[in-house]
C-alpha cells in the first residue's frame, strides 16, 4: 500500500518537474530586454564599436533568434538529455561547472538548517507547552517574535559586527582562507562544519521561531486530549507519556512543515549568504538575475524548484509512514 | 465507618483557581466505596462529578486545580482500619506512589471511546504498557498474550488480529470494550467509569453496562459509575450518591433512592424520566431553570433558585447540611433536617 503510495508519487513528480521547468523559463525571459541588449549597452557606452552583425551572430549563437517555445525546448532536452544546463553569459563558462560545487553547498545548508530548526524549536516548544505562561514560556515567546521579525541578513550583519567587535574575528565565508581554493579532504569538510553553524543558525532563526509557536500549539492542543489523561491515569511517568502521546502527535504536522519550510530557508539563504560570502547558489543567483542571465538565472531556479518539490515529497512519505491514520485511511 | 471500605472520601474540596474567581468544582464530597461494591454518582453536567473522580487519581490540572481540602483515603488491608490507609489527597500528584496506584489499584475508562487511546499506536501497544508498567517480571511477549487475554475477556473477536489495530480502525463500542481490557488488565481493585457508554447508541451501552457487570462479579472489584442516566444508575449500582454544584445533595441505597426520594432535585431527576407505562402520554418533566453561573452561586441552598418547594428566610438564609433522615439516606435539605452546614458556607454567601 505504501509502495504504490510512493509509485503514485513519483510518478506524479514529471508532470510537476515539467512545469516548473516552464515557469522557470518563462520567468527569466520576463524581463523586456535580453542579456545581449545589455551587453551591447555595456560595451558600447565602453566606447567599443559592435557591429550589427556580430550582435546577430552572437543572437544565433545563443539560439535567441528562435521564437520562445522554441529556446525552451532546447533548454529542457539539452538539461534532461545531456546534462548540460548551457553557458552563463557573463561567467562564460558552462552553467553546470559553475553550479557542480554550489548546489551541494545549498543543499547541505538546507537540509542542516531544517535539521537545525526541528532540534531546537521541537524541545522548546514541547516546554513552552507543558510550562504555559511560565517565565520561560514567555521567554521563548519573546525570543521568537524577535526571531520572525528580523530578517536573517540583518542578523547576519549584527553577528559580523559583534564578531568583529568582541573578538576580533571575521565570520565571514564557509572555509578558512587556507581551504578557500584547496581540493576537498577530511581537513576541509571538519573546516567547512566549523564555520557553517553561522549561516545555519542565521537562516534557520525566523524559522525556528515560527516552528517554536507551531508545536507549542500543536501540544497546547494535544494536552487536554482525552488520551493524554488514559495515559497518565496509567501510572506513566510525566516525561514518558508526554514523549510518546502528544508530542509523537504533534510531531505531523511539524514534519508536513518540511514543504513549505525549504522554499523558505532556500531564499533566505540567498540573502544570508550574499551577506556572509558563502559559496551557495544564492549569490549567484541573485546576480544572475541582476545580469539577466539567463541560462544561470533559469537552471537555478529549476534546481532549487526541483530539490524542493523532491523534499517535500520525502516529507509526504515519511508523513504517511509515521502516521497510521493517513496510512490507512487516505492511501489506502 | 464501615469495615469494608475500600476509599474513603472526607470533606473533599477541589477548587479552580481562575482569573474569573474561584471556582468550587468540588465543594465538601464525602462518600464511601465498598469493597466489591457500585457507587452510582449522578447529577447535572458541570456538578463536579468528573473533578471528584480525578480527585481521587490526582489527575485535576494544577494550576489551575487543587485540591484545598479533604482527604481521600485508600485502605490497604482487607479489614479497612486505619492503619493500612493512604491519603492520596497528601501524595505528590506526579511521584512515584500515585504512579504505582494509577492503572494497577485504580483505574479508568472515560467517556469519550473516540479519543481515549492515543492514535499512534495499537491498542495492543497501549495495553501492552500498562502490563509492563505495573507487573514485575512478566515478559513482553506474555504481556502481549495477557493483553490479547483481556480483549478477548471483553467479548472482543479476533483478539489476536485486533491487538494490533489502531484505535480509529475500531468502532466505538469496540473501543470502548478495549478500553475496559486495558482497565481491567492490572486486576484493579477500584474502577472508575466516567460516563462510559454516554458516547455510544443504546444496545452497544446496553453490552457495554452487561459486560462491566459481569467483569466486576468476575474480579470482585468495586466500581464508582458516573452516568447522567437514571436509568443506567438503577441498573448498575448498589448506592447512589446525587451531587448537585459541587456537592452530594442525597445519597442512599439504589432501592431506597428510587423508591423514596428526599430531596427536590432528585426527585426532579427522577420526574424527568419518561414513564411509558403511565396512562396519561409519556412526557418528560425537566427540572426547571438552568445551573447557575459557579460565579453565581446562589445564598443557603444552592438549590434554592430552582427549588418547587423553596421556603422564603429559611433556604436561602443558609445551607442545610447533609444528614441522615432515615438510616443509610443522608439528605441535603432543610425539609428533613434543619442542621445547617458549618461556617464554610457564611463566606460562599457573599
Ligand atoms: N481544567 C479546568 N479548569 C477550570 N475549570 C474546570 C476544569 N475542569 C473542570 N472545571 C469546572 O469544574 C466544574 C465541574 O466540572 P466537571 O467536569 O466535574 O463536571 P461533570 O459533573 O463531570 O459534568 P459532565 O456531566 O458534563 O461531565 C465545572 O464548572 C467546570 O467548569
Ligand atoms: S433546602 Fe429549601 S431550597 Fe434547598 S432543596 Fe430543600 S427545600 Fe429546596
Ligand atoms: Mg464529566
Amino acid at each position: 500500500m505504501l509502495t504504490q503510495y510512493i509509485g503514485r508519487r513519483l510518478l506524479l513528480l514529471i508532470p510537476l518537474v515539467l512545469i516548473i521547468s516552464v515557469i522557470s523559463f518563462v520567468l527569466i525571459q520576463l524581463p523586456p530586454g535580453d542579456i545581449l541588449n545589455m551587453e551591447v549597452l555595456r560595451l558600447r557606452s565602453a566606447g567599443t564599436q559592435v557591429s550589427e552583425e556580430e550582435v546577430e551572430a552572437l543572437r544565433q549563437l545563443y539560439g535567441l533568434d528562435k521564437s520562445l517555445p522554441e529556446q525552451y525546448w532546447l533548454w529542457i532536452t539539452n538539461i534532461l538529455f545531456k546534462g548540460n544546463f548551457g553557458t552563463s553569459f557573463t561567467y562564460v563558462k558552462s552553467v553546470s561547472e559553475i553550479l557542480a560545487a554550489r548546489v551541494p553547498l545549498t543543499a547541505a545548508v538546507s537540509v542542516l538548517t531544517a535539521i537545525f530548526v526541528w532540534v531546537t524549536a521541537v524541545p522548546i516548544g514541547v516546554y513552552s507547552a507543558t510550562h504555559q505562561y511560565s517565565l520561560v514560556d514567555y521567554f521563548w515567546t519573546f525570543v521568537s517574535f524577535i526571531g520572525v521579525a528580523t530578517p536573517g541578513f540583518l542578523l547576519a550583519l549584527i553577528f559580523l559586527w559583534l564578531a568583529f567587535v568582541w573578538f576580533d574575528i571575521s565570520a565571514i565565508g564557509l572555509f578558512s582562507q587556507q581551504y578557500e581554493t584547496a581540493p576537498w579532504s577530511w581537513a576541509k569538510l571538519v573546516n567547512m562544519l566549523q564555520h557553517i553553524w553561522v549561516p545555519i543558525v542565521i537562516i534557520g532563526m525566523a524559522n525556528t521561531a515560527g516552528m517554536m509557536r507551531t508545536m507549542r500549539g500543536m501540544m497546547l492542543d494535544e494536552l487536554n486530549k482525552q488520551y493524554v489523561i488514559t495515559a497518565r491515569s496509567k501510572g506513566l511517568t510525566e516525561t514518558r507519556l508526554l514523549v510518546k502521546y502528544p508530542v509523537r502527535t504533534s510531531m505531523n504536522p511539524v514534519f508536513s512543515t518540511i514543504g513549505w519550510m525549504l522554499p523558505g530557508i532556500i531564499s533566505g539563504e540567498v540573502l544570508v549568504s550574499m551577506v556572509l560570502n558563502i559559496p551557495t547558489t544564492g549569490p549567484v543567483l541573485l546576480q544572475a538575475l541582476l545580469n539577466q542571465d539567463m541560462f544561470l538565472a533559469g537552471s537555478i531556479v529549476f534546481i532549487l524548484s526541483v530539490l524542493t518539490v523532491v523534499g517535500t515529497l520525502i516529507s509526504d512519505i515519511l508523513l504517511v509512514w509515521l502516521d497510521p491514520r493517513i496510512r490507512y485511511e487516505s492511501v489506502a | 465507618m464501615a469495615h469494608d471500605s475500600l476509599l474513603e472520601i472526607k470533606n473533599l474540596m477541589t477548587h479552580f483557581h481562575l482569573h474569573e474567581g474561584i471556582v468550587r468544582a468540588v465543594d465538601g464530597v464525602s462518600f464511601d466505596v465498598r469493597r466489591g461494591q457500585t457507587l452510582g454518582i449522578i447529577g447535572e453536567s458541570g456538578c463536579g462529578k468528573s473533578v471528584t473522580v480525578h480527585s481521587i487519581l490526582r489527575l485535576v490540572p494544577s494550576p489551575p486545580g487543587n485540591i484545598v481540602d479533604g482527604q481521600i483515603l485508600l485502605h490497604q488491608g482487607e479489614n479497612g482500619m486505619g492503619a493500612g490507609a493512604i491519603d492520596l489527597a497528601q501524595l505528590d500528584p506526579r511521584g512515584a506512589q500515585i504512579r504505582a496506584i494509577r492503572g494497577a489499584e485504580i483505574s479508568m475508562v472515560f467517556q469519550e471511546p473516540m479519543t481515549s487511546f492515543g492514535p499512534m499506536h495499537t491498542i495492543g501497544n497501549q495495553i501492552i504498557e500498562t502490563i509492563l508498567l505495573h507487573q514485575e517480571g512478566v515478559e513482553s511477549s506474555d504481556a502481549r498474550a495477557l493483553a490479547i487475554d483481556n480483549l478477548r475477556r471483553v467479548g472482543i473477536p479476533r483478539a489476536e488480529q485486533i491487538v494490533d489495530a489502531y484505535p480509529h480502525q475500531l468502532s466505538g463500542g469496540m473501543r470502548q470494550r478495549a478500553m475496559i481490557a486495558m482497565a481491567l488488565s492490572c486486576t484493579p481493585r477500584l474502577l472508575i467509569a466516567d460516563e462510559p457508554t454516554t458516547a455510544l447508541d443504546v444496545t452497544i451501552q446496553a453490552q457495554i453496562l452487561e459486560l462491566l457487570m459481569a467483569l466486576q462479579e468476575e474480579v470482585g472489584m468495586a466500581v464508582i459509575f458516573i452516568t447522567h442516566n437514571l436509568g443506567v444508575i438503577a441498573e448498575v449500582a448498589d448506592e447512589v450518591a446525587v451531587m448537585y454544584l459541587g456537592r452530594i445533595v442525597e445519597q442512599a441505597s439504589v432501592n431506597e433512592l428510587f423508591d423514596n426520594p428526599q430531596h427536590p432535585y432528585t426527585q426532579g431527576l427522577l420526574n424527568s424520566i419518561p414513564h411509558i407505562d403511565e396512562e396519561k402520554l409519556p412526557r418528560l418533566r425537566a427540572i426547571e431553570g438552568v445551573v447557575p453561573d459557579p460565579y453565581e452561586i446562589p445564598s443557603g441552598c444552592a438549590f434554592s433558585d430552582r427549588c418547587p418547594s423553596f421556603m422564603p428566610g429559611t433556604c436561602d438564609r443558609a445551607m442545610p447540611a447533609l444528614d441522615e433522615t432515615v438510616s443509610g439516606h443522608r439528605v441535603r435539605c432543610f425539609l428533613y433536617s434543619d442542621v445547617e452546614e458549618g461556617l464554610v458556607e457564611v463566606e460562599n454567601g457573599g
